[in-house]
């Protein structure tokens, strides 16, 4: 018998499961996320394992929006100097260029130095380790963090291993490396293993707190972090890779809310007491945004799911005078107590969907009753749109698709949406995210340029999918067992003969 | 004249996607490489052709490689510096002043970029009007001017002049030895005088890209096209959601389609491409062909798409500008119609 544990820090509550190796559910607990958020983690954790036996749990994962916090708050970001391989080759933009002032201040000393790729994967220069040592002398002491970013480095990623290497035994502080933290394109990859190594030491104080938590009841177990594609990373590699992990929460849902309905091709609505979050899953996997996104402020390209938003859910207030507005203010998490049916005295959208007849999970619908049926049928009405205009933003199929509704506040989500086959409320919805983490997969991925003429197309993609799978089962996938999840292929323009840039992704269950 | 700032990128850098057609490269790394050249050299002097000395010597700037590799491996000032000088010297003769060939995509940002470095005026004005995939596509070649002496040069010192007679000839030379430097070149060419780039140029080439980014700015808060299309004379094509895209992995350059299915029951919509969109059919009839701007939106946010960002269940709006009217001309189909790209359909739209 294997138990794991999954854990989910949202903004207004922490949730944990606990699933068996069937991945059924054997146990849920809620807590809230204080502001302190390993004592809700502990407390959820506590609360869970009182339902099972403690020496069978085997993993833990974790998925948390402490990181993100930490960059748009920029609370407690490290210093980061900044390593660039391309000389004599793109030496400009500076790295920075362009960034918001207040978030330029975290990058420490720069240098761009001898090295980096052609498109072929043959050099533009060797690397010059000499200057590497003399950028990381001039960090010594200053910096909390470094990034090193070489051009094309995914298809060669020797020499940012090497300078990293070189960085870290000069200045003995973590070193972000480029290649598997952003795709191609120099710039907005550069920004993204900026950001990253700066939120480096934010994520080894949340790892550093999920271990103890996790020792402290005794759970020597394999923990891991769940990441913006919907699949685990360990938690070592998440203390390197903290930017991986920003966007996990909305992965976790969607990963949920599939499991728990046995859909893998479906829209997903998250709504919670302030947001209703929608995303794609395409073959049980979180549809990935195609641009990139901006962080911050800042132009990154790190891998992240397409998600729109919407500021309503369970907490959000309604006004009535002078006219109908509803939102974007919320009571957040005290819902349970503001709201008219939970006994407060603040009139929100929970207390107008009570009202509509639906079942809110909360409070006692009699008091609901004194609300003008106009009113409910308006705000209601509103409520409608903006789902409309969320399924809207998302390239769903001829024919339709089928809506996950999960979260507290998915009793908002009406039946008869255009576009929706039909909306689909899966069992323990409101532990989607939790339950998403805890079932969670591990991947590995692949993002090169191929040239056909000289190996042919078939075997190219066969090298590509085999260094995928590889690096699914490097990072802990049951050997076997490993499927690839997505293939991409963009041939590049203007090179006469074929050569592509080549993505794949590999997924897999964890070994026992 | 009139004084660009690093203010002002941002803003043309939306115009100058929106020129891109669906090709072009995204702007991100060539606007900050002119960011850095700004904030470093100093504003650049934006001047009208005719504010020149007539016989001043004035000359082309472009990058020449793959945008997935520009976007990677970024030219440089340096680069660009290095080029200006090669051209000289190889015409013996000072350049005076830069003018952009191409407007659309990452190319508006690098004759501003070396403009700056080099203290030279950039000219408003350009060869294109948009984006065209070969550098001989410009209205300089519909009006005899030589693409040559074209010099060319990579990052590492590398650099290539050719003396061709012909610029077709001339754009497939410098597109293969592109290949051989790393497909990421800066280019000079086009030498002329300042009297000649009044005659064959487009003019308010830059002042446009700043004028539309700020429409589609307009554009997209508003969630219409009508700012943009109402300025230019172009009109929108249809609404529908993509439900096949075929890309061919060709030889050269990636050659496909997209197909929509046409909301409220108007038919089907194919829209042809290569690195640009080229034309649009509708039910069998072709509604609008190149060079006039064919450009696809993301239905939502009105963003114009690159070709390769199509997917299939995309909802998207497609909407035509006309080509800049100094492409009207004898000549213009055979250059840049939509028998140049191999399609055998009538031009529409440019009469």
């Amino acid at each position: 018998m294997s138990i794991r544990i999954g854990i989910d820090v949202g903004g207004t509550s922490t949730d944990a499961v606990a699933v068996d190796a069937a991945d059924r559910l054997v146990a849920h607990a809620k807590a809230a996320t204080s502001p302190e958020p390993f004592d809700g983690i502990a407390q959820a954790l506590d609360a869970v394992l009182a339902q099972v036996d403690a020496s069978e749990v085997t993993h833990a994962m974790l998925g948390t929006t402490h990181l993100t916090n930490a960059l748009l708050e920029r609370r407690s970001l490290s210093r980061v100097g900044v390593l660039r391989l391309s000389a004599p080759a793109a030496t400009q933009p500076r790295p920075g260029t362009g960034w918001p002032p207040e978030l330029a201040a975290v990058i420490g000393p720069v240098a761009v130095v001898g090295g980096g790729c052609e498109y072929d994967g043959s050099l533009i220069a060797e690397l010059d380790e000499k200057a590497v040592r003399t950028f990381a002398e001039s960090c010594v002491g200053k910096v909390g963090a470094v990034s090193v970013t070489g051009v094309f480095s995914a298809a060669h990623p020797a020499q940012e291993t090497r300078a990293a290497q070189i960085v870290s035994e000069i200045v003995g502080v973590p070193v972000s490396e480029s290649h598997v933290v952003g795709g191609l394109s120099l710039i907005p990859r550069e920004n993204a293993t900026i950001l990253n190594a700066a939120i480096i030491s934010v994520a080894r104080n949340v790892i550093d707190g999920f271990h103890q938590a996790l020792h402290a009841r005794g759970l020597s177990v394999e923990s891991y972090l769940t990441q913006n594609d919907g699949t685990l990373m360990a938690a070592e590699a998440a203390i390197r890779f903290p930017l991986l992990t920003v966007n996990a929460a909305m992965a976790n849902s969607m990963r949920g809310a599939s499991r728990l309905s046995g859909l893998d091709d479906a829209l997903v609505i998250d709504v919670g007491g302030t947001t209703a979050d929608m995303g794609l899953l395409v073959d049980g996997f979180p549809k990935q945004r195609v641009r990139g996104t901006e962080v911050a402020g800042i132009p990154t390209n790190f891998p992240t799911p397409q998600i729109s938003s919407f500021a309503f859910g369970g907490g959000t207030l309604v006004k009535t005078s002078p006219a109908l507005a509803v939102g974007p203010q919320s009571v957040g998490y005290r819902v349970t107590q503001d709201a008219l049916i939970g006994g407060g005295s603040r009139l929100t959208l929970s207390d107008v969907s009570a009202a509509a007849g639906r079942d809110v999970g909360f409070g006692d619908a009699a008091l609901s009753a004194q609300i003008p049926a106009a009113l409910v049928s308006e705000a209601m009405g509103w409520v409608d749109q903006q789902v409309r205009r969320l399924v809207e933003r998302h390239q769903v199929p001829q024919g339709g698709l089928p809506l996950l509704a999960v979260g507290g506040g998915a009793h908002l989500v009406g039946s008869d949406i255009p576009g929706v086959s039909q909306v689909i409320r899966p069992p323990h919805s409101a532990l989607a995210n939790a339950y998403g983490a805890a079932i969670a997969e591990v991947s590995g991925s692949v993002d090169r340029v191929y040239n056909y003429d000289r190996f042919g197309r078939e075997h190219c993609l066969d090298a590509a999918q085999e260094a995928a799978v590889d690096a699914a089962i490097q990072a802990g996938a049951k050997r076997g067992h490993v499927r690839v999840a997505a293939i991409k292929e963009v041939p590049l323009t203007y090179v006469t003969g074929q050569t592509c840039r080549v993505q794949v992704k590999a997924t897999g269950p964890l070994r026992a | 004249m009139w004084t660009l700032g690093v203010e002002a990128l941002a803003q043309m850098a939306l115009g100058s996607r929106l020129f891109g057609g669906g090709g072009g490269g995204d702007t991100l790394g060539a606007r900050l490489v002119a960011h850095q050249a700004l904030e470093d050299c100093g504003q650049v002097r934006v001047l009208r052709p005719d504010e020149l000395d007539p016989d001043a010597l004035v000359a082309g700037v472009v990058v020449i490689g793959t945008p997935t590799v520009l976007v990677e491996k970024l030219p440089s000032t340096d680069q660009l510096a290095a080029v200006v000088r090669a051209e000289e010297a190889r015409l013996g003769q000072k350049i005076e002043a830069l003018i952009p060939v191409v407007i659309g995509g990452m190319e508006l940002f690098y004759p501003i970029a070396a403009a700056a470095a080099l203290h030279l005026p950039c000219l408003d004005a350009d060869g294109m009007g948009r984006t065209l995939p070969v550098i001989s596509m410009t209205t300089f070649t519909l009006a005899g001017v030589n693409v040559a002496p074209l010099c060319s040069a990579d990052a590492k010192g590398n650099v290539i002049s050719l003396d061709t007679a012909d610029n077709r000839l001339a754009g497939a030379i410098a597109r293969l030895s592109a290949m051989t430097l790393g497909m990421a070149n800066a280019c000079v060419c086009y030498p002329m005088s300042a009297a000649t780039a009044c005659q064959v140029s487009i003019p308010g080439s830059l002042t446009r890209c700043l004028e539309f980014g700020g429409l589609l700015a307009q554009a997209q808060a508003q969630g219409t096209l009508e700012p943009v299309l109402g300025a230019c004379g172009g009109r929108e094509l249809g609404d529908g959601v993509v439900i096949a895209v075929d890309r061919k992995t060709t030889f050269g350059f990636p050659k496909g389609s997209v197909t929509l299915e046409l909301f409220g029951g108007q038919g089907t919509m194919r829209v042809e491409m290569q690195n640009e969109f080229l034309v649009a059919i509708v039910d069998g009839e072709v509604v609008a062909t190149v060079p006039d701007l064919i450009s696809i939106f993301d239905i939502n946010d009105l963003e114009p798409l690159y070709t390769d960002e199509i997917q299939e269940g995309q909802r998207v709006r497609v909407a035509v500008m006309p080509c800049a009217p100094q492409w009207r001309q004898p000549g213009m189909a055979d250059l840049v119609g939509p028998a140049a790209f191999g399609y055998h359909v009538d031009p529409v739209g440019q009469a």
